[in-house]
């Protein structure tokens, strides 16, 4: 257990008022707190021993707006300059393997990465594109499709006492629960990571709170929602509401769970090494709640849709400030043994025009582009299928974003074969047709 | 397990039943066929030997599908699987007879050695197949496709084709759990001939709790309750709908009913030998019936007020008060506004001053429509037939909301007449009647209605054109590529001419012998009420999906009908029955009841409408959207950007599943109720508990207060007891207050309406 964080006077004074009012709440409700608690951990064996996955959660970066594959994960040096660019690429910690010069502390993580080279999928549009390779189905009229975090948080319920999922920005819609319904959507902190007075929305009790006070509230809620048992045995909602409070309150009670939010536990020389931004503590974020057993996490770095001025653009921010931030997550993520049980995916919606448009920019391009893929299950150190001369097609095996969902199930444990049903009774198989990216699994 | 999910795991399962039935699996052959009607407890008589001309439709095709060759999962997935493709779940057999003949270049087919064929090969696992072994070499399945091999596989347009298919008997009391019932599927052919197809028919069970089903069609009841089995048979699906009463001792007490819903409602439940629960409580009911119609809680003094009157008929009067106070328009707008999806996004330009005025000219236009009590059937007519620039005709933005002729169809069909046509889009439905003829023929109706611009940014002008025509675009239809003629839906011949083809269409929808109209209108309505429709989903009421409570709908789509379609007619029949006025609160006999309406069951608000309880409870003002004062949720024309009301699922009007919002609870709803600044600080700086503590005298009077502002009613004497027990250690009285007040907006008995 880690108690840096005990020395933080005032936090540990919050925390352990916190603590002793909802014991001396749980008091109350002690019985059903247990039940609750060993029905958690019966599911999870009976989940575990179920299990055949290789990591038991993943964190999802995802590059929004289109990264081009040519400028970041697969070069061409040989082809025409009006391809080529202006980036060279660079040697990698793997012999073979290389990659933007603009992703130089990647480049010395490359052991732990899987880059796939051949993704190809029909759609340049952002929103299409962003669905298809969020839930790994075009958009079905009328019907909203789950995405990969909400279906592994219905299959495998959560770790601990956090929300499953998790959506460290505000999250997309194409990464919501669709059909499974609001209950499964990404939990999201609300406010920035990078902001100094971080704080996760709902979690804190609200100021002027004591001790005393939080008990007689809850012990007043107990009496006033006693008559409302006689109605429990006709009602599923009912029941699952209150299962709710209990819930709330674990993770309210809980101050290892809420402490999984607390960036300041961490100290500053990681934080710097993160990078003091929105995506560096996101993903530092993103490694404190898969440490404390969050299922799924889903960060988000925007900025790739780059039509004009490409070169510019991305060497003068973009790809430093991915390229730092990311080698800091993976080295600190191998570090401490997560990357073992937890899936990395990187992607976006689609690369970009090999040819170089009158702009300085690279337009929409879906027919080939690159991913990443790290840690649980995952070959690092490899790159799988690859792209023409020119980058304008897959040369080897290409990749559809079906055997990207059968790829991150198959990696948690989940059959990508089965099938789940909506409320309206229509079902959909996980990975439509398609198939686990072996050549990139360990 | 809800009914649809089952019907649709009717693949998964015909697959499950046949792993159980493993070789004991019934020989495709050709039982002699039965009169109808004699059907019940019959023991099942041997199928033949195989037949001696096998033919494809009726003796290979139903291999197929029983054995789980055509699923979703296996060749009947779109693209197939392997590069063989059969229709999905051998609903279109005519189609599979190309791709196993003939498909990839032949070589499924060895007319040599037919024994040989790879098709064979692969069903029997004698060379790999990822399907597995579908069944065995010499099994009568192998035997009636060898000999129809060797027969030269026989297929031509004179062969007999199914015309009717139906499960006997049809309606089933079951005596007692346990006891096997022999179901039978009778079908018909277009040379007038008929066979006893149970042996070839795929069976499951709607309901898989109360109603077991094995793969030769025996059905056996579980525990009380109702549901269906459904068949299928070359693209046919057959129902029989079934019931088990309860074993309950003592006699069934006499129930009176208000009116013709209870009949009903009763006399089903009588039939089931369930009894309802008792009736509601005077504070129960009118905090319930408020909140059904007003979307407010029932202030203190109208709880004193209602329980002080002794009239008789106290219950009707309020009914008939609440149905006319502005706050039922608000309230009754607001659901109209999620069902026709009112999204600025959708209209104008999709963003500004245009769209929001499109989308509040909408929205006025139903308010109006709700305030004057417009029928139902002309307020739906205006909508299908309106015309005119979607600036200046609220009711033309309908037609902006989805933009091809298909999906405007879709849209009439789930939002008017409890119809999903989507399945048909491509290809059969597979649990409904609907052909991709239907869809395409019936889309070409809304074809006729065409947009041109209008000369303001983005303006767009709805107009009729009876000469366009659209084509089918089905995947694999017959019919694929040609224009489809336009057919009302679930008609054989096509529309007749008419001056115009939509006013044509909004005849037909609000015809009183129109099958889905009126019956669509009164389950929503009756949805709305009870949480739950007669029939499930609401907007996909298929002929195969049992009524929970037979006659009912019919019964209430005639009133509505008969009453120039007058809505408040059904709503107050709904809020006066005493089905309506049961009581929450479960008994031991009805506690498992989830269809049968034999007890209310407790509801969550809609988004809008729980905000406001908490605003009037806690006496906590806030503004919505554009409005400029202090206002309540319901009333915003456009939904709001709230983080509260997300949280709590309002509608945002998106997608064509989004027309009814989303009520399921979860922990962010639960965290924002009990721990967010944002409701702490209505708790505290609202003005309620100000209020309640200048004018209690004692601790008795601010716990008084606060049950009557929040669940409406008097604390009893053993909470009073322990609430006041726990308020003595906290000296401020305000607060106390704020204390209470937040236990109470906690509690499930103020969430919930109950």
């Amino acid at each position: 257990m880690d108690y840096n964080w005990l020395s933080d006077c005032e936090k540990f004074h919050r925390r352990d008022v916190l603590k002793v009012g909802m014991l001396s709440m749980l008091g109350l409700t002690l019985p059903k707190y247990y039940a609750l608690a060993d029905a958690a951990k019966a599911d999870k064996g009976a989940k575990a021993s179920q299990t055949t996955g290789t990591a038991d959660s993943a964190i999802l970066i995802w590059l929004a707006g289109g990264p081009s594959h040519l400028d970041t994960w697969d070069l061409k040096p040989d082809a025409p300059i009006e391809i080529r660019g202006s980036f060279q690429p660079v040697e990698t910690n793997v012999a073979g393997i290389r990659i933007s010069e603009h992703l130089p502390s990647v480049a010395k993580q490359m052991d732990k990465l899987c880059l796939v080279r051949s993704v190809t999928s029909p759609t340049g549009a952002h929103e299409i594109g962003t669905h298809y390779m969020l839930t790994g189905f075009l958009p079905l009229p009328g019907f909203a499709v789950p995405s990969y975090g909400a279906v592994a948080s219905h299959l495998l319920g959560p770790r601990s006492a956090l929300p499953p999922y998790i959506s460290v920005q505000q999250p997309l819609d194409e990464m919501g629960a669709g059909f499974l319904g609001a209950a499964l959507n990404p939990f999201s902190p609300g406010s920035d990571p990078a902001n100094p007075n971080f704080r996760v929305r709902d979690l804190d009790t609200p100021s002027g709170m004591t001790v005393e006070k939080l008990d007689r509230r809850r012990a007043l809620r107990e009496v006033v929602d006693s008559a409302f048992k006689a109605h429990e045995k006709g009602s599923d909602r009912a029941r699952a509401v209150d299962s709710f409070y209990n819930r709330a309150y674990t993770l309210l009670s809980s101050s290892e769970a809420r402490g999984a939010f607390d960036l300041k536990q961490e100290k500053d020389p990681v934080r710097d090494a993160y990078g003091r931004h929105t995506f560096g503590q996101s993903l530092l974020l993103s490694r404190r709640l898969i440490e404390a057993g969050v299922r799924f996490t889903t960060v988000t770095l925007g900025g790739w849709d780059n039509h004009n001025n490409i070169f510019n653009v991305l060497s003068g921010g973009l790809l430093p400030r991915f390229d730092r931030s990311f080698a800091a997550f993976l080295d600190d993520m191998g570090q401490r043994g997560l990357l073992k049980r937890t899936l990395v995916i990187v992607m976006g919606e689609f690369g970009r025009t090999p040819i170089i448009n009158k702009d300085g920019g690279r337009d929409h391009y879906p027919r080939v582009f690159s991913m990443a893929l790290a840690g649980g299950g995952i070959t690092g150190g490899t790159v799988v299928g690859g792209s023409d001369a020119r980058g304008m097609e897959p040369s080897s095996d290409p990749v559809k974003p079906e055997d990207i969902a059968a790829t991150i199930y198959q990696c948690l444990g989940i059959d990508y074969s089965q099938s789940i049903s909506s409320p309206e009774g229509v079902r959909i198989t996980l990975s439509r047709g398609g198939n686990p990216i072996r050549k990139a699994l360990a | 397990m809800s009914l649809t999910r089952a019907i649709l795991a009717l693949a998964l399962l015909s697959f499950v039943l046949l792993a159980a039935a493993g070789q004991t699996g019934r020989r495709p052959g050709r039982p002699p066929a039965r009169p109808p009607g004699s059907h019940a407890n019959l023991p099942l008589t041997q199928p033949p030997a195989v037949p001696e001309k096998p033919e494809f439709l009726r003796d290979v095709s139903p291999i197929l599908d029983r054995t789980g060759c055509s699923t979703a999962e296996c060749h009947g997935k779109f693209g197939g699987r392997g590069g063989f493709q059969l229709s999905l779940l051998t609903l279109s057999p005519e189609d599979d007879y190309e791709p196993i003949i003939y498909g990839g270049r032949g070589r499924r087919i060895n007319f040599a050695i037919p024994e040989k064929s790879l098709f064979l090969l692969k069903a029997t696992g004698a060379v790999a197949h990822p399907g597995g072994q579908r069944f065995k070499t010499m099994s009568p399945e192998w035997r009636t496709i060898v000999r129809w091999l060797r027969n030269g596989a026989p297929f031509d347009d004179k062969d007999p084709r199914l015309s009717s298919f139906s499960i006997k008997p049809e309606k089933v009391t079951l005596t007692k759990a346990g006891a096997p019932i022999q179901l039978r599927a009778l079908a018909v052919y277009t040379d007038g001939s008929t066979r006893d197809v149970t042996s070839q028919t795929v069976f499951s069970s709607t309901n898989d709790a109360v109603l077991k089903v094995t793969r030769d069609g025996v059905v056996t009841g579980r525990q009380w309750g109702g549901g269906a089995v459904l068949a299928r048979y070359l693209g046919a699906i057959g129902a029989s709908f079934l019931t088990l009463p309860q074993v309950r001792k003592g006699p069934y007490p006499s129930l009176p009913a208000a009116n013709l819903i209870d009949r009903f409602v009763f006399d089903n439940l009588k039939r089931l030998n369930v009894l309802p629960s008792t009736f509601s409580t005077d504070e129960e009911y009118l905090r319930r019936v408020t909140l059904d119609t007003l979307g407010r809680l029932p202030t203190p003094a109208e709880v004193a007020s209602f329980l002080s009157d002794h009239a008789a008929d106290k219950r009707q009067k309020l009914v008939d008060a609440l149905l006319e106070k502005p706050e039922f328009v608000d309230y009754r707008t607001l659901r109209l506004c999620d069902l026709l999806r009112v999204n600025p996004r959708k209209f104008g330009n999709g963003n500004g001053a245009l769209s929001d005025r499109a989308a509040t000219l909408f929205y006025e236009w139903i308010w109006k429509s709700v305030d004057s009590n417009k029928p139902w059937d002309q307020f739906v007519r205006e909508i299908v037939t309106a015309q005119g620039s979607a600036y200046q005709n609220g009711p033309a933005n309908f037609y902006r909301v989805e933009r091809t002729a298909n999906d405007r169809m879709e849209n009439i069909g789930q939002a008017f007449l409890g119809v999903r046509m989507s399945c048909a889009r491509c290809h059969k439905h597979p649990f409904d009647r609907w052909t991709t003829d239907d869809y395409w023929n019936f889309a070409a109706l809304t074809g006729k209605v065409l947009e041109r611009r209008g000369r303001l940014l983005d303006e767009v002008v709805i107009t009729h054109a009876n000469k366009t025509e659209i084509r089918n675009q089905s995947v694999n239809g017959k019919n694929r590529g040609k224009v489809a003629p336009p057919t009302y839906l679930g008609e054989k011949e096509p529309a007749a001419e008419s001056v115009d083809m939509v006013d044509g269409l909004a005849d037909w929808m609000t015809n009183p012998k129109n099958r889905f109209f009126a019956r669509a209108t009164v389950n929503r309505l009756w949805s709305f009420y009870f949480a739950k429709g007669i029939i499930n989903p609401v907007d996909d009421m298929r002929a195969t999906t049992p009524e929970s409570v037979p006659g009912l709908l019919d019964a209430l789509a005639g009133e509505l009908a008969q009453n120039r379609y007058d809505i408040k007619h059904v709503i107050r029949l709904i809020l006066t029955s005493r089905t309506y006025q049961l009581s929450a609160v479960p008994n031991e006999s009805n506690r498992k009841d989830d269809m049968f309406f034999s007890h209310y069951v407790p509801k969550p608000m809609p988004a809008p409408a729980l905000l406001d309880m908490i605003n009037q409870a806690a006496g906590a003002a806030e503004t919505f959207g554009s409005f400029p004062e202090r206002s309540r949720a319901i009333q915003a024309s456009l939904p709001p950007s709230s983080q509260f009301l997300n949280a709590f699922g309002q509608s945002h009007r998106d997608f064509l599943a989004d027309i009814d919002p989303r009520l399921e609870p979860n922990l962010v709803q639960t965290l924002l109720m009990i721990n967010s600044p944002y409701i702490e600080g209505k708790i505290r700086s609202g003005k309620a508990t100000a209020e309640v503590v200048k004018q209690a005298q004692t601790d008795e009077d601010v716990v008084k207060t606060l049950y009557l502002r929040t669940f409406c009613r008097e604390p009893k004497q053993d909470e009073m007891a322990k609430a006041l027990g726990l308020l003595k250690s906290e000296p401020n009285r305000k607060e106390a207050a704020q204390d209470m007040l937040w236990a109470l907006l906690s509690a499930r008995e103020f969430y919930f309406n109950h």
